[in-house]
């Protein structure tokens, strides 16, 4: 091997990057060859040294303390955006699908100004008051951090200020609760709350009854000494939030399938509720028992 | 947790990619939001956390421009060794000296032979690693490394502390 391929490969030699052929080839040339033994120990003092270098400044370095914090304002920011912009998408999707095929072009005006609209009408009522997702639980999610016990990991909260009426809380919830998702469905003049594990959830849908307050057929049983009416055997697929795909968000809210569902209805005052689970039935009897007025939120 | 176990390092090659404290802080947020972000995508079957970790650490640093110069850097921004001149007998000053002339002659080097330096003799990953994080063939890591020891030779000859 001639000096300048060797001094070519001397570098990958020290750093045990060379085969074992052009090893053996390197050690037979050096062994003659006193410029590139000098070649080779400058190379080895230089790496030494880099190497040195970036340990003794390492052992000096370290981020600011506050580091942390300033990352769990940025991570809850980038997460609420994210949302919005993904709302953005699917609603400007959404839109473009419903639009007859070939008319397309014709409509980009319109499609433009409705997405301004969508903007400025998602700003002014979804993203703003709304999506206020509790940063410290979403946070706590994305790094997998193990929540207090009873508490749940995170919980989202969107509107519900168009309601007229004060909502029931659960104040018992079974054992392993990961997130709470709570807010106003249906235009506003329902709320609904879905509570829920690993395996189980609890969803729950709250509305103004009219005066007449028919139960739907079912078991009868009773809930506070008001009569209810229970049905199982009830299968399917539950989605903590059905419109929304959480994928992408750091939210990896799980999708339920039930076999022996059962759904709870009764009355409290002006209140009707509504409560699915696959929870047992004690259990779902001792949610619906510990339900109570709060102050509004 | 991932932010305590990954935070020096990522604090660290930012620091030596961009030469600056302060820009390294701001990395380290930015590097921390894309890894929350890119962690589902992560495939261990394809690479080693770590050097996941520092693909993305050093691509950010690699799309960064330097937001100052260099060599308008104060002493103890250089080198954060100089905590005390005064005290500092002759050995620890000529050491001391020595630290700031390497970071600036790291600081000199183009920034893509800086990766593989840093890569290479402070993560001390293999060619194959680098190659893999860097998205460039193994031979491409090779030259830079060839092409970042020449330079930093040159440089830290002339200023005599290579001896």
């Amino acid at each position: 091997m001639r000096c300048d391929k060797v001094k070519e490969l001397l570098l990958a030699y020290l750093d045990e990057e060379v085969d074992s052929s052009d090893r053996a080839l390197i050690q037979a040339h050096l062994a003659e060859c006193e410029a590139c033994r000098q070649e080779l120990a400058i190379l080895s003092r230089l790496r030494e040294r880099i190497s040195q270098h970036f340990q003794v400044q390492a052992s000096n370095l370290s981020p600011s303390p506050q580091a942390w914090s300033r990352l769990e304002a940025n991570l809850s920011e980038a997460l609420r955006l994210s949302l919005f912009q993904r709302l953005i998408v699917t609603l400007a999707r959404a839109k473009q699908a419903l639009l007859p095929q070939g008319k397309l072009a014709l409509k980009q005006g319109g499609i433009l100004a409705a997405i301004g609209v969508l903007l400025v009408i998602v700003g002014a009522l979804v993203f703003i008051p709304s999506i206020k997702v509790q940063a410290e639980g979403i946070i706590a999610q994305w790094l997998h951090l193990k929540a207090p016990a009873g508490s749940p990991k995170f919980k989202i909260i969107l509107p519900s200020s168009e309601l007229d009426f004060n909502p029931l809380y659960p104040t018992y919830l079974p054992s392993g609760l990961i997130y709470t998702v709570e807010g106003g469905v249906r235009g506003a003049k329902a709320f609904r709350q879905v509570y829920g594990g690993k395996d189980w959830f609890v969803e729950i849908v709250q509305l103004k009854a009219s005066a007449y307050k028919p139960l739907p057929s079912g078991q009868k049983v009773s809930i506070n000494e008001l009569p209810a009416t229970l049905k199982t055997g009830l299968q399917g697929k539950f989605k903590p939030i059905p419109d929304f795909k959480m994928e992408g968000h750091g939210l990896f809210l799980p999708v339920y399938s039930y076999v022996n569902g059962k759904q709870l209805t009764w009355y409290v005052g002006e209140i009707k509720v509504e409560m699915l689970s696959n929870l047992s039935v004690e259990e779902m009897l001792k949610i619906a028992k510990s339900m109570k007025p709060q102050e509004r939120r | 947790m991932l932010f305590q176990q990954y935070k020096d390092m990522v604090y660290k090659i930012a620091y030596f990619m961009l030469g600056d404290a302060e820009e390294a802080e701001d990395a380290l947020q930015e590097v921390f939001l894309r890894l929350y972000k890119a962690l589902p995508n992560f495939d261990s079957q394809k690479a080693a956390f770590t050097t996941w970790v520092s693909r993305i650490t050093m691509n950010y640093c690699l799309s960064q421009r330097r937001k100052r110069n260099f060599s308008a850097l104060s002493l103890e921004k250089a080198s954060p060794l100089l905590i005390d001149k005064n005290s500092s007998p002759q050995g620890q000053l000529e050491l001391e000296e020595e630290e700031r002339a390497i970071h600036q002659a790291l600081q000199r080097l183009d920034k893509k032979l800086r990766a593989v330096v840093i890569m290479r003799y402070y993560l001390e990953l293999p060619y194959a690693e680098i190659a893999q994080a860097l998205n460039i063939p193994v031979g491409t890591v090779k030259s830079r490394l060839n092409l970042a020891l020449k330079a930093l030779r040159r440089e830290l000859e002339t200023r005599g502390v290579l001896r």
